[in-house]
Formats: structure tokens, sequence, C-alpha cells
């Protein structure tokens, strides 16, 4: 897209006035200023979308909530489960 | 504190899940079904307190609990930090599943020490069980210490190193669990002593 706009840009300027060599070095230098500033531009985005990428990575390694509750539900879940055992065999004994 | 996969040599690994594959049976065998809510409870606690961090310049180290769990647990507390060091394993990706073995005997086994510590320095008035709590507290993190620089000794570290660096990583933590186990049994012998009267072993009627 702005090596278009550069082409054009050129290519108006070359139709409007008389060129000389000058003209031509002018605007190819202005060219390349116009480029170099937006390469610079898009590499601070890059480098604040890379910072971003790596506090989420460091975000998603954490254990959240769902994994806690997940853990205390299979330690009860476990737990209860040989509890109800114990309970049945008490009141079958019971019963005999 | 928990060791990752790919630390420990081999034969370590394999002569820990040995000895955890004793203890977790014989601790099994111990267990009064009448204890299983607490156990269930203090297994939670464990579950959930390595995300306590205490910060420690550029890292931090966790909270551990093996001391308080082996106080209120007595034999069932192999099993129950177990449990805790499988979940977290699967679930929170602490430590690896090789390792779990190791991780085991490194927690497991100074909380198996810690309630025979409190039972023979209990007393029978609330300061002498805040003493005795604070002690078995302080101990067993501090067992557990040393058994970890005992296992990256033979991962091929320098036991005097490492087990320095260890140990002055983890004496706040030292410090926070005897504060803690302290205040718990305080609480304790004060809202349900019958808690404290753990028996060392399961007695066969």
């Amino acid at each position: 897209m702005s090596i278009l706009l550069s082409f054009l840009l050129c290519v108006t300027q070359a139709f409007g006035t008389e060129l000389t060599e000058d003209d031509d070095e002018t605007n190819c230098k202005q060219v390349i200023e116009m480029l170099n500033f937006q390469t610079t531009e898009q590499d601070k985005d890059f480098r604040f979308i890379k910072r971003e990428i790596a506090v989420l990575k460091e975000a998603m390694e954490k254990p959240g909530i769902t994994e806690i509750i997940g853990g205390i539900g299979y330690i009860f879940g476990l737990l209860g489960i040989s509890y109800y055992w114990h309970a049945r065999n008490l009141l079958q004994a019971r019963k005999k | 504190m928990h060791i990752s996969d790919g630390v420990l040599p081999l034969p370590v690994i394999l002569g820990s899940f040995a000895v955890t594959a004793i203890a977790t049976s014989w601790s099994v065998r111990q267990t009064n079904p009448e204890n299983l809510p607490k156990t269930a409870v203090m297994t939670s606690a464990f579950f959930v307190a390595s995300l306590v961090h205490v910060p420690l310049g550029p890292t931090s180290v966790h909270l551990l609990l093996p001391g308080l769990v082996g106080i209120m647990l007595g034999p069932s507390a192999f099993l129950s930090i177990f449990m805790g060091l499988f979940l977290q394993c699967i679930l929170f990706q602490f430590g690896g599943l090789t390792s779990l073995g190791a991780n085991a005997v490194m927690m497991g086994i100074p909380a198996l020490l810690a309630g025979p510590i409190f039972r023979l320095m209990k007393g029978t008035n609330l300061s002498s069980h805040i003493m005795a709590g604070a002690i078995s507290g302080a101990i067993a993190t501090a067992l557990a210490t040393l058994i970890l620089a005992l296992l990256l000794v033979s991962a091929g570290e320098d036991f005097i190193g490492v087990g320095k660096i260890a140990f002055a990583a983890h004496l706040p933590i030292i410090c926070i669990e005897a504060i803690i186990s302290a205040c718990t049994v305080s609480f304790l012998y004060k809202v349900r002593p019958a808690f404290l009267n753990i028996p060392l072993a399961k007695q066969s009627k």
C-alpha cells in the first residue's frame, strides 16, 4: 500500500512539473523517509504486541480458580466415596 | 519446593516411588475411616497451600504445611500428602509425574514425623500445646528442606551449597509455618480438643 502511494506520488510529481535530476532525488529521499518512519511505527506496535503475548502466556500458566475447585472436588469425592463404603459396611454389620 | 521432571536420576526416581508405595499402603491401612472427613479437609488445605507465595528477591517460595497435616492426621498424613501432590501435579503442573515419588517422600516423611513429635511434646496446658505445634511445624518444614537438598545431591549438586541455599530460602517459610501451626493448635485446643488426640497407630479392636 505504501509502495503504491509512493509510486503515485512520484508519478504525479512527474506529470505536474518539469523534472530535473535534483527533483527526482528529493522525491525519492522523501519517499524513503516516509517508508522508514512507517517501519519504526510498525516496529513499536509489534514490540507492544509481543510484550502483551508474553504477559498473557505467564498469566495462562498460573492455576486459576477452576483448577482449585476441581482439585478440592476430587479430594472430597474420592474420600467421600471411601467414607460411604465404610458407612455401608457398618450399616450392614449392624443389621445382622 | 516441588522437584520437576528431568532433574533426578532414574535409580532415585524408582527408589522414591517404591518408598512412596510402601508408605502409602501403610498409611491407608492405618487410616481410621472415622477420620476421613478431617483427612479431606487437611488434604484440601495442603493442596491449596502451595498457591500462597512468599516473595524472596527475584523468585518466591511457597507455603508447604507438612507439619500441620502431620499434627492433625497422624499416620494418615502420608496418604493425604500423596493425594494432594498427585492432584497438584495433574491440575497445576506443580512438579512432574516422574518426580511424584520424590516429592511425596520429601513432604510425606516430615509430616509422618511431625505427628509423634507433637504428641511427645504436647503436655496438658495451652502454652505447651502451642509450643509443641510451633516446634513440630518448624521441624517438619526444615526436614523437608533437608530431604530436598539430599535429593538434589543425587542429581549431582554439591550438598553444602544446595543445603545452605535451600535452607536460607525457606527460612521465612519455616517461621510462617511455625506460627500457622501454633495458631491452629491453639484454636483447636479451645474449640475442639478431641481433634488433637490422634493415635500413633490404629488400635486393633
